[in-house]
């Protein structure tokens, strides 16, 4: 029998699973571009930069890593929330107190000027808030069946508010009009180290990179390979056949969301420590946002998200370039995550083609059969 | 705490203090009568926030450009623009069978990014941020003949937006539609027993359909009264989570429109509450936190007594 080429061996599952992400991600570029080519004054330019900007310089280059590492984290973290079938929305909220106490206010108070303990204890401290956040909703569910998806959402607006709150009336700089003190010397960011390429070329190394590539994997590790990540999915597969098995589906469902919380309390303070040198943010990040759309795009497995966050994070490194070189508002991100995220779920988007692939299946299958007799 | 006692006494004896909660409430309470509506047909309208803000966004942008400022056109293409939002996430959900919440947080995605993308290119000064530098109106305050001398009622119930009493007026439309006319009892039935409902030759995939559109519509509503109502402009973020408020406060009224309605109000009053932080004297970061605080609070209230019936109703069936 002849050998088969690699793309028949598929199953006509996978095989539209591939198409519909294709045609999906093609749909979204598909309408960026034409998106930018209808509104913009310079369209020739602005497409160049959209498709390429990040390749250009390695200053770029590091914008788009930059734009990737908290995709990361958040993205981890709604993963393994989601996997236990758990809509926790609080993400946004546990980005924000995370790096306000992990990024900002351990780096001033607690460890002024000591860079690696101020790293690792002001993850650890972002970690634990976030952690916080996150169990807040998901308690409030256990004990009171108040429905998670509101008290969740609810919760993001109060650590706006919170930090907001703390920020205004105890932690403000008074020099400042709405910002805590400095806690990084010569206004560097302190996990992140600059090379001169020269030409006025600066490549970024991000401390926060191989921090997150580790949390990917152990969220990985934990979902895949381990006892307790097994019953976490079947908790989000069945959770009615899970507690018939004695799987303890409320204390996988809360430690999800802890571990989730957790998570994104790390990528927060990364994200603060990173980005900034003074705790000035007034408003919601998005990064929670944005891991909704990481965990949809990587169907739930932490396995992908670098590749979904690299992704997303180049359309925002690039987009963010076009806003400063030909004045493209950057939010059309959002816009074309929004179109993938749909057609990406969208289990009925090309049935016919699926119906017709699981007909070319079925009528081989005939076929190897016969020639098999 | 003297201080602040007698600053609160102050704020509640203010009539302009309660003129102030209705008109808090207004774009809550129809959002949020839009997401109740949706509920009952079993359809959580997650996109709320997002279809407020594209459909205001769209109806500002209308009423300023045809026949100079024109509000109520604006009105009108925005409860239209809502309505077709609303029918868009009806079919990604019903046709193409994607999770509604997650419909809805791309709904949120791609309809905050729209404005956000369009402002500079259709506002004269390419403005990034809001509508200012397009003149878009307000819709007009009406004064009520002879309730307005009323002493203290007066200043509350008269001079508000023309569509601050429409969202009210919307409740009692609401809730005639849910529980008086054929088609509340379909979207009632295919809200609680689809089969069922199917079983007796209610398409309850139309049903879905058109409940999601009056959603959308109601959202339009509740959107453009932020920004030609509250404010005479659009602004990035001007929803400001009103939206998700909204889903709550449906959430807490059990999708009726009466108990929805006032739970909004409640929301109305910690938003009002904010406003005259200064007179209070507590900080107006704390007083913006009270509105998302008292609904967590309410939330959890409302599952302990829905429980407690249940419990009740059970009990009574085994005797």
């Amino acid at each position: 029998m002849a050998k088969k080429p690699f793309l028949s061996k598929m199953s006509a599952k996978s095989k539209h699973t591939i198409l519909r992400t294709a045609v999906a991600i093609l749909i979204g570029l598909g309408l960026a571009t034409i998106l930018i080519y209808t509104t913009c004054s310079r369209p020739k330019t602005a497409i160049k930069l959209f498709f390429t900007a990040p390749l250009q310089s390695w200053s770029y280059f590091s914008l788009w890593l930059e734009k990737a590492i908290p995709l990361m984290f958040t993205g981890t973290a709604v993963c393994i929330m989601f996997s236990a079938n758990q809509f926790n929305l609080a993400m946004e909220g546990a980005v924000m107190l995370g790096g306000f106490f992990g990024g900002a206010l351990v780096n001033i108070y607690l460890l002024p000027g000591k860079t690696i303990a101020g790293i690792a204890v002001g993850s650890l401290i972002g970690g634990l808030v976030g952690a916080l956040i996150t169990f807040i909703p998901a308690i409030l569910y256990k004990t009171f069946n108040a429905s998670i998806m509101v008290t969740s959402l609810m919760m993001n607006y109060i650590c706006l508010w919170m930090s907001n709150y703390l920020l205004g009336n105890y932690f403000k700089d008074p020099k400042t009009s709405f910002g805590t003190y400095q806690w990084a010397p010569n206004s560097k960011p302190i996990m992140v180290k600059s090379i001169d390429m020269g030409n006025h070329d600066v490549l970024k190394i991000y401390y926060a990179l191989p921090i997150a590539l580790i949390v990917v994997f152990v969220g990985w590790f934990l979902l895949y390979k381990t006892n307790f990540g097994y019953k976490l999915r079947q908790v989000g597969e069945n959770s009615k056949f899970a507690n018939y098995v004695g799987t303890n589906v409320v204390f996988i469902a809360l430690a999800s969301q802890i571990i989730g919380g957790f998570i994104g309390g790390i990528g927060g303070a990364n994200y603060i420590m990173t980005n900034f040198t003074t705790y000035n943010i007034v408003d919601l990040t998005g990064l929670g946002w944005d891991g909704v759309t990481m965990a949809v795009f990587s169907r739930n497995n932490p396995k992908n998200v670098p590749i979904a966050a690299l992704f997303i994070g180049y359309l925002k490194a690039s987009a963010y370039i076009m806003s400063i070189k030909v004045g493209v508002q950057h939010e059309f991100t959002q816009i074309i995550q929004g179109v993938i995220v749909v057609f990406l779920l969208a289990e009925q988007f090309l049935s016919k083609t699926y119906r017709k692939m699981i007909i070319a299946e079925a009528n081989s299958q005939r076929e190897d059969k016969k020639e098999a007799e | 705490m003297n201080t602040i006692i007698s600053g609160f006494i102050q704020v509640l004896t203010n009539p302009l203090f309660y003129a102030n909660v209705i008109t808090c409430t207004a774009p809550i309470l129809v959002a949020s009568l839009g997401c109740a509506i949706a509920q009952k047909a079993s359809m959580t309208n997650m996109g709320m926030e997002g279809i407020m803000a594209l459909s205001s966004f769209i109806g500002v942008i209308v009423s300023g450009y045809v026949h100079g400022p024109n509000p109520f056109l604006g009105l009108i293409v925005s409860i239209v623009v809502g309505g077709i939002l609303g029918y868009v996430v009806a079919t990604f959900n019903l046709k193409l069978k994607v999770d509604i919440v997650l419909v809805g947080i791309a709904m949120n995605l791609v309809c905050q990014g729209i404005p956000a993308f369009c402002l500079p290119l259709v506002t004269p000064n390419h403005d990034r941020s809001s509508t200012n530098s397009l003149i878009t109106g307000l819709l007009p305050k009406i004064d009520i003949p002879i309730i307005k001398d009323i002493p203290f009622i007066g200043p509350i119930v008269s001079g508000q937006n023309i569509l601050t009493y429409i969202c009210f007026l919307l409740i009692l439309v609401m809730s005639f539609l849910v529980f008086k006319t054929k088609l509340g009892l379909r979207i009632r039935a295919v809200g609680e027993n689809p089969n069922a409902a199917e079983s007796v030759g209610i398409s309850s995939n139309n049903v879905k359909t058109i409940a999601l559109v009056i959603s959308g519509m109601l959202g339009g509503i509740g959107g453009y009264f932020m920004a030609a109502a509250y404010v005479s402009y659009f602004s990035k973020g001007g929803i400001g989570g009103r939206g998700f408020i909204a889903l709550a406060a449906c959430s807490m009224g059990n999708a009726n429109p009466v108990p929805t309605a006032l739970t909004s109000l409640l929301f109305g009053f910690f938003f009002a509450l904010g406003n005259f932080s200064s007179t209070t004297g507590i900080s107006n970061y704390l007083l913006n936190m009270m509105p998302y605080i008292a609904t967590m609070i309410g939330v959890v209230i409302y599952s302990v007594v829905s429980a407690k019936k249940e419990k009740q109703r059970l009990a009574g069936k085994k005797e």
